[in-house]
């Protein structure tokens, strides 16, 4: 893979992955802030 | 004023993860595994993904909070569909009227939708039962043409689609009459962790595939993502981008305005708009990214892939992955078992959206005439099935292509539009504001109210005259320029019967308004 579409992937998975997991954490946690 | 007669208490949600899950269910379909990954590599690859996440922000995320919001709102005053929503945002008579598109979207794409559905349950048993083994590329195209055209007998009996048809929209009735909770809920709690474990499944297959001579998974991931940044300057590519925004998260359908109206009136809705929204993004990024195209570079290799991607999504989904799972490593229980999973993670992506298509019309009838969801399920269901038929038969005639276009398209753009300038204008944004923020579990930066209120419409409007006037937009498809001779009769008969079909629902809307009329004994 070249460098280019290496950071486009993994910047693309990070944000989405990172924005799941920051969604299902707060919704886990439950209390209103 | 709310036309809605007053009945037994409204259905609710079960859980939350319930919630969510049914919602991300209404968004995660097929485009997420078929659309996505050609929009991307035909609009710049990895660059593409700049205009995506920014269309993602600033359309798409904004419509689902409202849209949201919008239901919660309406379901509070026992309105479960656009018309008695919009009614409630804005008193004037035509509001209502409005509202047909939140009824007319849904029940057309249901229509279509659950046709295509329908070969994805029928291309899961073909897997199971080997039907398309030791096909070459020209015979596995002759296996879908065959299933698709009812004159064309080579490989399938007449009787083949209509079977699948009456199972996969049977099914679709069984579990919305069932209600929400029992059935809806109950669906999505099975179907979406199964969809996410079959395409991690079959992700991990793919990207762990050794080279071939024509290609291998990093030279698919490097297809897919390699940025070209002359894109950037294309406005096309920022349309497509908003466009697949649209087209994945389901927004401007209706769906999502009659799901959020059975919330409470504290929910949050701003947390869990987000969760669907990202929910939707990893299986359309991460998992529908990572699997057609890799799998198809693998094998035949990019000028290849190229060619099927150009072909269309059906030609990806239907035809192309076949044929890479029967060269799997591993034989052809190995290929069996991969088709089984992708066509089988298709058709839970397809049932969980058309089940989302078919609550509006089923509100509306429960609501306004009284009628029983099961009286309701088994009305839509017989329209659905005596409609489908024409599908069936008149496919290759572009009857599907028609309504795919002006419901599935170009429809969903003018609701959105007519949403966000009721929600965030004539309702106010002030108001609005307030409303998506009632009981919000994190704290809404106050720039998307000025993202809600200006810049999304205004993205909407760029969308909606782009899709007017470029080379294959509604302008030309009106005039049927795009369109061979023969298939002008066929498309006129499809925009009848939707014609048909908008015009029904508005005496419905019509009628419902004065028989809340009468029964509250004043003037409609």
């Amino acid at each position: 893979m070249s460098d280019g579409a290496l950071l486009f992937m993994g910047l693309a998975w990070s944000f989405v992955l990172g924005l799941t997991g920051w969604c299902f954490y707060r919704l886990l946690r439950g209390p209103r802030s | 004023m709310s036309a809605a007669a007053p009945g037994p208490a409204r259905e609710a949600w079960g859980s939350r993860l319930g919630l969510i899950l049914a919602m991300a269910g209404n968004a995660v379909g097929l485009g997420n595994f078929l659309r996505f990954p050609r929009q991307a590599v035909e609009n710049g690859g990895g660059t593409f993904m700049i205009p995506y996440f920014i269309a993602l922000i600033l359309v798409g995320i904004p419509l689902m909070w409202m849209e949201w919001g919008i239901g919660r709102r309406g379901g509070q005053r026992g309105e479960g569909s656009t018309p008695g929503m919009f009614d409630a945002l804005w008193s004037q008579p035509v509001a209502k009227y409005l509202g047909v598109l939140g009824l007319f979207m849904p029940l057309v794409v249901l229509i279509y939708y659950s046709y295509i559905e329908s070969w994805t349950l029928a291309w899961t048993l073909f897997s199971l039962l080997g039907s398309y083994r030791g096909l070459d590329q020209e015979g596995m195209r002759a296996f879908l043409a065959s299933y698709q055209d009812l004159q064309n007998h080579s490989v399938h009996g007449f009787w083949v689609p209509f079977t699948f048809f009456f199972v996969t929209l049977g099914l679709n009735i069984w579990i919305v009459s069932r209600g929400l909770s029992r059935g809806i809920e109950r669906l999505a709690r099975v179907a979406m962790p199964l969809l996410f474990l079959f395409a991690a499944a079959l992700v991990i297959r793919v990207l762990t595939l050794p080279p071939t001579p024509a290609g291998s998974p990093a030279l698919g991931l490097d297809f897919m993502y390699s940025p070209e940044w002359s894109a950037l300057g294309n406005p096309g590519v920022w349309l497509a981008a908003a466009g697949q925004i649209f087209f994945t998260l389901s927004v401007g359908m209706g769906t999502i305005h009659a799901y959020a109206s059975y919330l409470k009136n504290e929910d949050d809705i701003v947390l869990s708009g987000v969760a669907t929204c990202a929910t939707n993004e990893t299986a359309e990024v991460v998992l529908g990214g990572s699997l057609a195209i890799p799998a198809v570079v693998t094998f035949f290799g990019v000028s290849g892939a190229v060619q099927i991607a150009r072909a269309g999504g059906y030609d990806l989904g239907f035809v192309a992955m076949p044929l890479v799972f029967q060269q799997l490593p591993g034989g052809p229980v190995i290929g069996a078992v991969a088709g089984v999973l992708w066509f089988g993670l298709l058709f839970f992506a397809g049932i969980t959206s058309s089940v989302a298509m078919a609550t509006p019309c089923l509100s509306f009838l429960g609501e306004h005439f009284g009628w029983s969801r099961r009286r309701a399920a088994v009305a839509v269901g017989a329209v659905a099935l005596a409609l489908g038929l024409c599908h069936i038969v008149f496919y290759t005639g572009g009857f599907l292509d028609e309504w795919d276009y002006w419901a599935g398209t170009f429809g969903l753009v003018i609701l959105a539009l007519v949403e966000s300038v009721l929600f965030m204008w004539v309702f106010g944004s002030d108001r609005a504001w307030a409303e998506i923020n009632r009981g919000a579990q994190i704290r809404l930066p106050v720039i998307f109210k000025y993202v809600m209120t200006y810049v999304t419409p205004v993205f909407l409007i760029l969308m909606m005259v782009w899709w007017t006037v470029s080379p294959d937009g509604a302008l030309p498809r009106l005039l049927m320029k795009p369109f061979a001779q023969s298939e002008h009769a066929t498309r006129w008969a499809s925009r009848a019967v939707l014609v048909g079909i908008l015009v029904f629902q508005l005496w419905l809307i019509k009628a419902a308004w004065a028989r809340r009329a009468r029964l509250r004994g004043g003037a409609p």
